[in-house]
């Protein structure tokens, strides 16, 4: 590459930046506004987080361009929210005042105000600020703004429009609908024209007249409307397609730098570039691409030397992949020949995070262990490095992509490379779904889920039902209906003769699984709507759907349905229609506090609750009154928890009676101790959580 | 006592005339700068005055009722009242949640808010009336059975109840005609609302 063009590159990823930096910026702001104004401290670390990571991105976008000295204070910003993260605090003023200075530099820089020379001030902790060595300011030139020759409109306006637009589709059928009254009320009045005479005769006349009028006027204005409507929606939709060039260009001078950095040596190769995307598709990849390509080099690529030992060439490749894919879909590969993942780190990183026991960690295929560095927490680097080692960004790559019904996939050999491939609706405003009913409610499937549809016999289905599977072939799916794994009422049937019943194939990556529905009742294309806090994240489902009609349908998560599956299998008792009842929960404390706090909390998730004040007082209740789970204290008067569980699990009837023990005995001993009494979970006081308590239960019955 | 029954009191006009004199005097003795500065002084305290906000003394109410009972929220807290045509039913939540509106693009669950102020879930007919609120990036529709009325309320009345009754964190006070007013804010932040699933439980079950 010529110098001119080198710089001209260089100048127009600046600019980029620069408009970047102004979004992520505004974030900081505007988060840092909600922290200082007392935000409740249920949703202190959702801000945090999201302060923690939009200086991430800052950061890897400082280092894209070159921009060391403000990736260095980025870095050192983010640190100090990392810290906070990990211990899910909330920050104090000093904190929110140094974020408030780094926003506030950063932003100057931006604007050409300051230099690298105020950034090296910028996020250092009081006590260090003064030994800090000074950083060198290389390519860390203030930016100039650049030319105000494009005209730049807020992602956030043109989504506002979006959401506008959306709202004429409703009037836009209710329209159509109108006209075919209008036209009954016509042919209404011919028909009693026919029969009429004298002046109501005349009468009718005048009114008919009118009223073909009145039907045609409707029809040109509902062609017109329906036209207009349609070709302003595409429009506005085409205006947020983007070229994939967008968030490519930055990477070859990324990948120079952090070869840089890291003494690797990688041929950077991409393809894709022209193809057209959705710009919330492109935004949403874009901090999860370099994210991927800053590991395949920090972590897969080997060094130059021990590459050449090993046999392979003294560069390595590392390549980003942009296709369009059949079902309005696009597929993001990245793929180095670096050394693949570290299966043996991974599972010691996952054992460090206790992301599970020793025991079934052992247990994991090295598939299983692969999907584990998707978990937050979880950090093979030995070194928190200002590349990588935080061991959240992959689990924040899964997160983002499957926020918008998309699927992460791996593939890695050790020696030879590794492949994650992002599967995504090309556009997230609209896509395909499959629309079905259960229990006398209609739902739908993203279509790039449903593999096909087809019918078994009413018997077939029930057995199907009964056992969890289904032969197909020479496989066996598991298989059950979709209002138990949604966990419906069963809809009266009524009359319900047919021979056969619709079925589902559901695929989300390796998983497949039949589901049986109510009715197919067809494909259709959808708004979707993403579900706002407090429904962070809601089982089985996805967004909700706009239907064409105005109608809002839930729009289902194939993992977890596919996930329910199983589970509701296991619990079918050969009763394909019962109806789910109420289960009660017994709650053993000695502290009211505790006691009215559960409660409480159970009876507002629908549960029937009884309480005890102590093992023993519980023992007494689970000999008179049946209980579907029981959630104990363990230090008690009289009879303690342990001692419950060992009951419970000694009698006959209740052996099998779920036990969950809350406590604030935290010691290894005492949870093995309570696991061993044949405790389900063990669940400590100290890092409580209302809505973890009540998903164990859920899980447990 | 004795000169006031004669009419003027003499000798106490004397001393005030006496306080003017000095006083002005005292005056008198301030350089031009001086008094410049004490005009400006007082200049921008009547300006700080005249931009600060009005005393929140009072607070509108929106009344509304859901099976009978009745709750006010603040209006400024609330985005808008709708009629409630469709509602789409939103399984796997508490049953607090009685399913998902639609209104200008945006989805909001509709909440039953009896069971979050210590009320109880006693089944009810379908909301036709929605208040719905945003904060905070949150959004949530308040079901109701009718609004009825706006009504204003003294704040320090509302402060009083607040100090002397065992009220929950989302309840602010009871309305003259015993209205439960509730604090939008604090029933936002109600860690009962909300719904994550991403928990991971791999370490707590043990199955």
């Amino acid at each position: 590459m010529s110098t001119d063009r080198a710089e001209a590159l260089r100048a127009r990823l600046l600019a980029t930046f620069r408009l970047e930096a102004e979004e992520h910026l505004q974030t900081i702001a505007s988060e840092l506004e909600i922290l200082s104004g007392g935000v409740s401290g249920a949703d202190t670390p959702e801000h945090v987080e999201t302060l923690f990571r939009v200086m991430h991105t800052l950061k890897g976008a400082s280092r894209s361009v070159g921009l060391d000295a403000f990736e260095a204070a980025a870095h050192r910003c983010e640190a100090q929210l990392r810290a906070l993260v990990d211990a899910g605090a909330a920050p104090d003023a000093a904190l929110l005042g140094t974020i408030r200075d780094a926003a506030d530099t950063f932003a100057a820089f931006v604007a050409g105000a300051a230099n690298a020379k105020d950034l090296a001030r910028v996020g250092a902790e009081k006590k260090a600020a003064d030994g800090d060595a000074p950083i060198k300011a290389h390519g860390a030139a203030a930016i100039v703004p650049p030319a105000n020759d494009v005209i730049r409109v807020e992602a956030s306006r043109l989504d506002r429009l979006v959401v506008l637009m959306e709202d004429l589709l409703s009037p836009k059928l209710a329209v159509a609908a109108h006209a075919a009254q209008a036209v009954e009320i016509a042919e209404g009045i011919v028909r009693i024209r026919e029969v009429a005479k004298g002046d109501v005769l005349d009468g009718l006349r005048v009114l008919e007249a009118r009223a073909r009028r009145h039907v045609e006027a409707l029809r040109s204005d509902q062609r017109a409307l329906q036209t207009t409507i349609d070709d302003l929606y595409d429009e506005l939709l085409r205006a947020r397609l983007t070229p994939a060039q967008t968030i490519l260009e930055a990477f070859p001078a990324m990948v120079r730098d952090l070869c840089r950095a890291t003494g690797k040596e990688v041929v950077w190769k991409s393809s894709g570039e022209h193809l057209e995307v959705d710009r919330k598709v492109l935004n949403l990849v874009k901090d999860p691409l370099i994210h991927m390509v800053r590991n395949a080099i920090d972590h897969g690529i080997e060094p130059p030397e021990q590459r050449v030992a090993s046999g392979k060439s003294r560069e390595g490749t590392v390549s980003v992949t942009i296709a369009a894919e059949d079902g309005n879909k696009v597929s993001i590969e990245v793929r180095d020949d670096g050394r693949g993942f570290a299966i043996d780190a991974i599972r010691d990183a996952a054992l460090r995070s206790h992301l599970a026991t020793p025991d079934a960690i052992a247990g994991m295929t090295d598939a299983e262990v692969t999907e584990l560095a998707f978990s937050a927490g979880v950090s093979t680097a030995p070194v928190v490095t200002t590349i990588s080692g935080h061991g959240r960004g992959l689990a924040i790559v899964r997160d983002s992509i499957e926020r918008v019904g998309g699927h992460v996939s791996t593939r890695s050999t050790p020696g030879n490379g590794t492949v994650i491939r992002l599967d995504l609706p090309a556009s997230i405003v609209t896509y395909r779904a499959l629309l079905v009913s259960a229990a006398g409610t209609q739902f739908l499937f993203p279509i790039e889920s449903v593999e096909r549809t087809f019918a078994v016999a009413r018997e077939t289905a029930a057995a199907a039902v009964e056992a969890g599977t289904l032969a197909q072939g020479d496989q066996s799916l598991p298989f059950g209906s979709l209002e138990t794994a949604l966990g419906l009422t069963k809809h009266d049937g009524g009359d319900d003769v047919r021979v056969e019943l619709p079925c589902i194939l559901i695929v989300n990556g390796d998983r497949r699984g039949g589901v049986l529905v109510d009715e197919v009742i067809g494909e259709r294309e959808i708004v979707v709507k993403p579900l706002l806090p407090p429904l962070r994240r809601v089982r089985n489902v996805l967004a909700a759907g706009l239907l064409g009609s105005g109608e809002l349908v839930l729009v289902l998560r194939p993992f977890d349905v596919l996930a329910s599956l199983g589970s509701h299998a296991i619990r079918q008792d050969g009763d394909l229609l019962a109806r789910p009842r109420t289960p009660s929960v017994l709650i053993v404390d000695d502290s009211i506090t505790t006691r009215t706090m559960e409660r409480n909390l159970f009876e507002v998730a629908g549960y029937s609750v009884a309480v005890a004040v102590d093992g023993m007082e519980g023992w007494e209740m689970l000999q008179s009154q049946a209980f579907d789970l029981v959630v104990s204290d363990i230090d008690m008067p009289r009879m303690d928890g342990f001692e419950l569980t060992s009951r419970i699990r000694a009698n006959e009837t209740l052996a099998d009676l779920p036990v969950v023990l809350v406590t604030a005995r935290e010691t290894h001993e005492d949870r093995e101790r309570g696991l061993r009494t044949g405790a389900n979970s063990y669940v400590l006081k100290s890092g409580f959580d209302q809505t973890v308590l009540l998903e164990i239960v859920r899980r447990l019955l | 006592m004795s000169s006031r029954r004669d009419g003027l009191d003499w000798k106490n006009a004397y001393a005030r005339l006496r306080a003017a004199e000095e006083s002005l005097n005292t005056i008198d003795l301030r350089s031009q700068e001086e008094i410049e500065a004490l005009v400006r002084a007082r200049t921008k305290q009547l300006e700080a005055l005249e931009n600060a906000p009005p005393l929140p003394d009072s607070v509108d109410l929106v009344i509304l009722s859901i099976a009978g009972e009745r709750y006010a929220f603040d209006v400024k807290e609330a985005s808008e009242a709708i009629a409630i045509t469709h509602v789409t039913p939103l399984p796997g939540v508490p049953t607090f949640f009685r399913g998902l509106i639609s209104h200008r693009g945006s989805v909001y669950p509709l909440l039953d808010i009896r069971p979050l102020v210590g009320g109880a879930l006693v089944r009810a007919a379908q909301f036709s009336q929605a208040i719905l609120f945003t904060s905070g990036g949150s959004a949530v529709a308040v079901g109701a059975h009718a609004v009825e009325s706006l009504e204003r309320v003294d704040v320090a009345e509302l402060e009083a109840q607040r100090n002397q009754t065992d009220l929950s964190a989302s309840v602010r006070g009871k309305t003259a005609d015993g209205a439960t007013i509730i604090d939008m804010r604090a029933l936002l932040s109600d860690v009962r609302l909300v719904v994550d699933d991403r928990v991971s439980v791999i370490e707590h079950n043990v199955d």
